[in-house]
């Protein structure tokens, strides 16, 4: 680790402004900054120079319903959300999300906020010392391309990288149709995430996320979400689904299949207004992956086909579980 | 025997579960300075030269070494072949130690670290142990890419060790049914609890060394060799340790030569702790292999012929004993009833990291690859297997090829039934793949492996102390890992001696200073000949105890008995001296024993390699299958094994349900993903490394058999990891079962499921 300046801001005001300095980052819980720096992922020149601390502006931590709308401070831990019951009966993708990312350590310290403004997943980009000089921090190669891509895009690649978004609530909140708020703006959740640059968010360089707005489902709207993983307990996504099903429409999201989430339209088409049945559900897990193309194996590398067929399944089960 | 089977409380359980318990990490010494190992990004490279000016000039830097600084004949020669602490003209892994730097902090040492300039010209690489063998293989030693029991490095493609009974190709000819095929295991590593530290100190030319370790005196002499130093003049300690798995013999050896050197250049006492990241580089990476399995049966199942082709990766490096440690493997070849067997282990050179120990070491490879062998004829046969296994193994009595007498706690029938009733084998075994689906896609079968490993025969001591007031204390120096050796130790010595196990209240474990010479915890071999130490040592102390009592009582010494630290007379027992009142009278008295079993002098099955005894244990185990996600589940296991008998109870079932829980991941998800382009290792952190969890794995049910192992201390059998043998058998056979197709490779992975399955 290096040394940085370290900031405690009070507002969020106060944050933006130190944002503006030269390679500043924000912290909240860490666990996904803290990791990348310990690690020195990242080159001499892109390593934070000041880090600014957001734990310290209040109010930023609550959970509540107003007028039609869930409100989500983005501070607010992902084991609260994961415990609220209002978000468990309403919100039920979000809820199960939160409570599947992780551990109960790094669900108490990791944020909403920060879950879904975190780096992606790959373990070249991640190698430490920045062995892998990679194209996702200015390289001009992907090294997972020639390498082990087991883990990494179904659905091609977005500015030559293929690493994946491993964001568990991320999908969630899009099927839930949320608005991210920020100091700046607000943004439909889908269109959070940025296609210039491989893996990031739009955010600008002193735009800091503050709320999270998801409209209440009408009544008899049901939304679920399904995670694939080696372990129950700790692992990153292999795939993730999140899927919302009203009498009228229907949104599904798969995660970690891409280098942003992945949201399957053709799946929703075919399941919108259709019976939730076995056979509607499998022909919209199919319609789910119609566009990916997966990777061949090489050597000990598998190749990535084999989640083409987890990201089926998993559609197929998420809508399943809105019955 | 009153307290022999009981679970008296384990000696250090409280001072572990209250912090108090001093492990490497919480070492900390005024002065204490920081090291770092800078460590090679490439797999196979020339070094050009190395460049450490500008590290030196860093502020904060006390030391920087590199093989320079070594004496030139102090190599460890505990490795394969031996090694000097850094890479002197060539690198051979990712990871291999270049130099070292100690400076006042970490981040500094960080610093200092990167500031060494090392050229390097990159030479091709070969990651895979059959293609290192080929004549065109990039050449990782000059002698050849292959190391020999007989004659160290050879030209590449010379067996390491071959075992042979009846002939192969004759059996292959009688068979009815027969299969040929190459499985393969992955890289994995011993992941310590523990951070992986040690602290070293220099007194003029005396060391002193804090260490995680299994045993110290094999990290002694490696330090004595190394530093050309005599014995008395170092000083080890190794109180508590977070983990042995075999990672804490040679490896830990590494760490602690490197540390000593830099202190003893900086002239102060410095401390090196892992990183994740090194430990899933440089830390012992055990079964790495590709085997070839020829197997032979006819249209009953009974086998014609069984022929294994171990090639066994040990990567730049292999440590020492574990590379030939096959050899004793071969024994298990035949432990099912088969006239034509043939074993031969190639140990194969790679530019992967450095081949080593992992609990059980060999036998959960080569039981694996002779249970996968059996499996797929019967499984074409369409044979229970489990019953057939049942019925076919070796009896007691009967020999193993290599004239291993397999003695009374070889009951192998009495604990494969144990195993399959534990899971209710009878109701679940079907046709592989025609069982039931549940939920719309999941698929169970059921597996059973025999789990079996012979020990390794070694010398232990212990010095036992029976104090003026009553109170006992011993040292040895095994280790103390966790694995309760204490304990077990003291429940013997309480049962010889007819004291309390309360009285016996210090126990040490990890001083070489104090404890006399003890072989390091391997080969499952600590209670049995630590126990027949300590049993001599006590019927020693009793002689003098009832000498003593005798004296005061105005009786003979053989009337005596004791119990609970008093000594009485057997016919009138009101006639009694405590053990106090015996060390006070006529004068105040401590008894003192020092006692040696050397290994070999105690009898076991001379004809047998690496030691003999193979107590019977199996594992049973029952999966679910997801056919649409490719993902394992193990629903139930059942690890039934002969104990002989168990010394302290609890400690005894802990070894037999973790050496289960702990390796069972091995089989479907545990791996550490190499890049095949660079030989990275891409796992470099706890996440993406899915070690066992109490979460998600299932605690295996335990069932303990007692058929007395005569050869044991108080009719213990060995036990240390015969328990992790059978895992990846079992549930390989189970997926078998449940699928009805064959995968040859391990760990079972989603992509490898689904592939099989057609999905892919």
């Amino acid at each position: 680790m290096k040394t940085f300046e370290h900031f405690n801001a009070n507002t969020i005001e106060e944050a933006s402004m130190a944002l503006e300095s030269e390679n500043a980052e924000a912290i909240a819980g860490g666990t996904d900054l803290l990791g990348r720096l310990k690690n020195d992922v990242l080159s001499s020149a892109m390593y934070p120079k000041t880090i600014i601390n957001l734990k310290t502006i209040s109010s930023l931590s609550y959970i509540k319903e107003e007028t039609g709308i869930l409100k989500i401070g983005a501070l607010t831990p992902l084991s609260a959300i994961a415990a609220d019951t209002n978000v468990q009966s309403k919100y039920s993708a979000l809820a199960q999300a939160a409570g599947k990312t992780a551990s109960p350590h790094l669900r108490e310290m990791g944020t909403i906020g920060g879950n879904i403004c975190q780096y992606n997943r790959c373990w070249y980009f991640r190698n430490p010392d920045n062995r892998f000089d990679c194209i996702r921090k200015g390289g001009n190669m992907c090294f997972a391309m020639m390498g082990d891509n087991r883990y990494h895009s179904i659905f091609g690649a977005v500015q030559g990288c293929i690493a994946v978004n491993p964001s568990d609530t991320a999908p969630a909140l899009i099927a839930l149709n949320a608005i991210i708020v920020t100091n700046k703006d607000a943004y439909e959740a889908e269109n959070f995430w940025d296609y210039a640059v491989p893996g990031s968010t739009i955010l600008a360089a002193n735009e800091i996320v503050k709320e999270i707005q998801i409209p209440t489902p009408a009544s008899g709207t049901k939304s679920a979400f399904q995670k694939f993983a080696l372990r129950k307990t700790i692992d990153f996504p292999i795939v993730n689904c999140a899927v919302l099903i009203s009498r009228e429409d229907a949104r599904i999201c798969l995660n970690a299949v891409h280098n942003n989430p992945y949201r399957a339209t053709k799946a929703e088409d075919a399941i919108k207004g259709k019976a939730i049945d076995e056979a509607n559900a499998e022909a919209a897990g199919a319609a789910a992956v119609s566009g990916a193309i997966g990777m061949p194996g090489n050597g000990s590398n598998p190749g990535n086909k084999y989640k083409i067929q987890i990201a089926k399944t998993l559609v197929k089960r998420a809508i399943l579980a809105c019955k | 025997m009153t307290i022999v089977g009981t679970s008296p409380i384990v000696k250090d359980a409280r001072l572990k579960v209250t912090g108090q318990a001093i492990y490497t990490q919480d070492v900390n010494i005024p002065g204490m300075l920081h090291g770092k190992i800078l460590r090679s990004p490439l797999a196979h490279a020339k070094i050009i030269s190395i460049d450490t000016a500008e590290a030196e000039l860093l502020p904060g830097v006390r030391a920087v070494v590199t093989h320079k600084d070594c004496r030139p004949d102090g190599m460890n020669s505990y490795w394969s072949p031996p090694r000097l602490m850094f890479a002197v003209d060539k690198v051979r892994f990712v990871g291999d130690p270049v130099a070292a730097v100690a400076a006042d902090t970490v981040e500094i040492a960080e610093e200092a670290v990167k500031l060494i300039k090392v050229e390097y010209q990159e030479l091709p690489l070969v990651l895979d142990p059959i293609e290192a063998l080929k004549p065109d293989a990039p050449q990782i030693y000059e002698a050849g890419n292959s190391f020999t029991m007989a004659q160290g490095m050879a030209t590449s493609g010379t067996p390491c060790f071959a075992a042979t009974k009846g002939d192969i190709e004759q059996g292959l000819k009688e068979a009815d049914i027969s299969a040929d095929f190459i499985i393969s295991t992955p890289i994995i590593t011993n992941h310590s609890p523990e951070t992986d530290t040690t602290v070293a100190q220099w007194f003029g030319e005396q060391l002193t060394v804090w260490s995680s370790s299994q045993g110290g005196f094999t990290l002694h002499s490696i330090l004595s060799m190394v530093f050309g130093i005599r014995e008395t003049d170092i000083h080890l300690i190794s109180n508590y340790s977070g983990a042995g798995h075999g990672a804490n013999l040679k490896e830990c050896s590494m760490r602690a030569c490197i540390t000593a050197l830099l202190s003893r250049k900086a002239k102060m006492p410095v401390k090196i702790s892992y990183t994740k990241r090194e430990v899933f580089s440089c830390m012992s990476m055990p079964d790495k292999a590709k085997i070839r399995v020829r197997v032979g049966a006819k249209d009953d199942g009974s086998l014609t012929a069984l022929e294994i082709l171990q090639y066994h990766d040990i990567g730049g490096y292999g440590e020492t004993h574990a590379v030939y440690s096959g050899f004793a493997q071969s024994s298990l070849v035949d432990f099912y009833k088969c006239p034509n067997v043939k074993f031969v282990l190639y140990t194969c050179m790679t530019n992967n990291g450095v081949g080593g120990y992992f609990r059980s070491y060999g036998p959960e490879m080569t039981c694996w690859a002779i249970e996968m062998g059996i499996e797929r004829v019967l499984g074409k046969l369409g044979i229970d297997a489990g019953k057939f296994k049942l019925k076919n193994h070796l009896q007691p009595g009967d020999k193993t090829h290599d004239d291993t007498l397999l003695t009374e706690s070889s009951v192998f029938d009495i604990d494969f039934t144990a195993a399959m009733n534990g899971i209710g084998w009878d109701t679940k075994w079907h046709a592989p793949g025609k069982g039931e689906t549940y939920e719309g896609s999941k698929k169970r079968g059921v597996g059973l492996a025999c789990a079996t490993k012979h020990h390794t025969k070694n010398d232990k001591s212990v010095e036992l102390k029976i104090s003026r007031d009553g109170s006992i204390q011993f040292n040895s120096f095994p280790g103390n890992f966790g694995q309760g050796i204490g304990s077990s130790l003291s429940v013997l010595l309480a049962e010889a001696l007819g004291a309390k196990y309360e009285d016996i209240n210090t126990v040490i474990l990890g001083d070489s200073d104090i404890s006399p010479f003890t072989t390091c915890s391997f080969g499952s071999s600590t209670l049995f000949y630590g126990g027949h130490a300590i049993l001599q040592a006590a019927q020693e102390a009793r002689a003098i105890l009832f000498e003593r009592a005798a004296n005061i009582l105005g009786v003979k010494a053989e009337d005596l008995e004791s119990k609970d630290s008093v000594i009485s007379l057997k016919a009138d027992p009101t006639k009694k001296v405590t053990f106090k009142d015996a060390l006070q009278k006529p004068y105040v008295f401590d008894i003192v024993i020092s006692n040696h079993v050397y290994g070999p002098a105690v009898q076991t099955n001379t004809g047998g390699r690496g030691g003999g005894i193979f107590p019977s244990g199996a594992l049973a185990v029952e999966v679910e299958v997801d056919t649409e996600t490719g993902q394992v589940t193990v629903l139930e296991a059942c690890s039934s094994h002969n104990l002989g008998k168990a010394i302290h109870r609890k400690v005894a079932e802990g070894q037999v349900s973790g050496g289960a829980l702990l390796n069972i991941p091995r089989a479907h998800r545990l791996f550490i993903p190499i890049d095949p382009v660079t030989g990275t290792p891409l796992v470099t952190s706890d996440d993406g490394y899915a070690w066992a969890t109490m979460v998600d794995d299932v605690m295996p049910i335990v069932n303990i058999t007692e058929v007395p192992e005569p050869l044991g201390p108080m009719g213990a059998a060995p036990i240390g990891e015969k328990s992790v043998a059978g895992t990846s058998a079992a549930v390989m056979s189970a997926v078998f079962n449940a699928i009805g197709v064959w995968i040859d490779d391990k760990p079972l992975t989603p992509d490898k499921v689904l592939k099989a399955l057609g999905k892919v």
